[in-house]
């Protein structure tokens, strides 16, 4: 009898188990750049996010620059990895826990960037063309989605190859 | 007469060391789904903790190679475990005991028959095809499970290198049809040895009324 019961917790574990590494989500990007470009890496604020950006120059002897949005510039020369965190910042609630997914594009991009849902709440990019990107991000012409969501951002500018590893957690 | 019935006895005796082997095998079918269910735990909880110390220490680890790798080593050593457990129970149940009584002869055969719980013989032998055959699909189940995630792994390769990609429902009818092809003779065994419980079944209650009306004189 008391095995019985024994596999009644197990199974109760693993339902319970397998249900949190759902909460699990990754995402990736990698693509070569030239001139200016924006590397984006957001979340919904209530998943915590690692991501892990690779940038491989192209050529050594030309080298790239970080454009960070306090103004902070770094000459790259070599290859370069930044890690960095985005703590949970708050809870979502209402249509957005619901799956409704929030896009946000350039304005003359083919493609939506910064794709987050419940399903997705974690996504990295890079957008070739941050200049029609940017001002969505930095006017603020729809507050409501960036009351949501996280982004972290930089601009650089060169020729390289970029990876991102996104990795989070949303509970 | 009396070398009749000792050998009859001791045919019958072994017949019934044989039903506690399958009641045996039939008891231990919980321990081998305790065994697997405690290796997906254990699985999942290494998954688990890898997932949260990459995300909040930082070291960042490919989530499906590290899931893999677990599926790869964990999972075979918990089934290699469960087997061996099973049959590690199965090795240690005393049998034969009854030798010494037979060699007294004829008294001590008939003593031998005279001790059988004759009801709970019945008993055992139901309850050893129930278990038997649960403990069948169990380890079906799980080598099919196994060979699933082996084909999983396997078909993650091949995209990786060849950029295809085989159907989900292929693979676990793959792994259905390979799983039930490598263990055919495994489970013709079984079914035949099901078969045996029932004749044994059968036999005994003739046995069983035979030994009832009889009059044995000393």
């Amino acid at each position: 009898m008391k095995k019985v019961w024994l596999l009644f917790v197990l199974t109760v574990i693993i339902a319970a188990q397998l249900t949190f590494t759902s909460a699990f989500h990754s995402a990736s990007e990698h693509c070569y750049v030239s001139g200016t470009s924006g590397v984006f890496v957001s979340k919904l604020n209530y998943a915590s996010m690692r991501a892990t950006i690779y940038i491989s120059l192209s050529y050594k002897s030309a080298p790239v620059l970080l454009i960070f949005p306090n103004g902070t510039q770094i000459e790259i020369t070599d290859n370069y990895t930044l890690d960095l965190f985005l703590p949970r910042s708050g809870d979502v609630l209402g249509s957005y826990s619901t799956g409704t997914a929030l896009g946000i594009s350039p304005a003359s991009g083919d493609y939506q960037m910064l794709s987050l849902s419940h399903n997705h709440p974690i996504d990295v990019d890079v957008v070739t063309l941050p200049s029609s990107f940017l001002p969505w991000l930095d006017d603020g012409i729809f507050p409501e989605y960036f009351e949501n969501i996280d982004v972290y951002w930089f601009k650089i500018q060169g020729e390289a190859n970029i990876h991102i590893d996104g990795y989070g957690m949303a509970i | 007469m009396e070398a009749a019935l000792s050998s009859k006895v001791a045919e019958f005796m072994t017949a019934l060391d044989q039903v506690k082997k399958y009641k045996t095998l039939a008891a231990s079918m919980t321990d081998f789904v305790l065994i697997i269910l405690g290796t997906v735990v254990t699985a999942l909880s290494v998954n688990i903790s890898i997932c949260l110390s990459s995300l909040f220490i930082g070291k960042y680890v490919g989530f499906s190679i590290v899931s893999s790798s677990l599926i790869i080593v964990l999972f075979p050593a918990g089934i290699i475990v469960a087997v061996f457990w099973v049959r590690h129970r199965i090795k240690s149940i005393t049998i034969g005991q009854w030798k010494n009584k037979l060699n007294e002869g004829a008294p001590g055969a008939l003593e031998l028959l005279q001790n059988i719980q004759w009801d709970s013989i019945f008993s055992d032998i139901r309850y050893a095809k129930l278990g038997f055959f649960l403990y069948e699909i169990a380890k079906t189940l799980v080598y099919w499970v196994f060979a699933a995630a082996l084909l999983f792994v396997f078909n993650g390769l091949v995209e990786s290198v060849l950029h295809m990609t085989i159907n989900y429902v292929v693979v676990m009818l793959v792994s259905l049809v390979v799983v039930l092809v490598l263990s055919k003779n495994d489970l013709h065994k079984r079914y035949d040895q099901m078969g045996r419980l029932d004749w044994l079944l059968w036999e005994l209650r003739w046995f069983e009324s035979e030994f009832r009306g009889a009059n044995f004189e000393a």
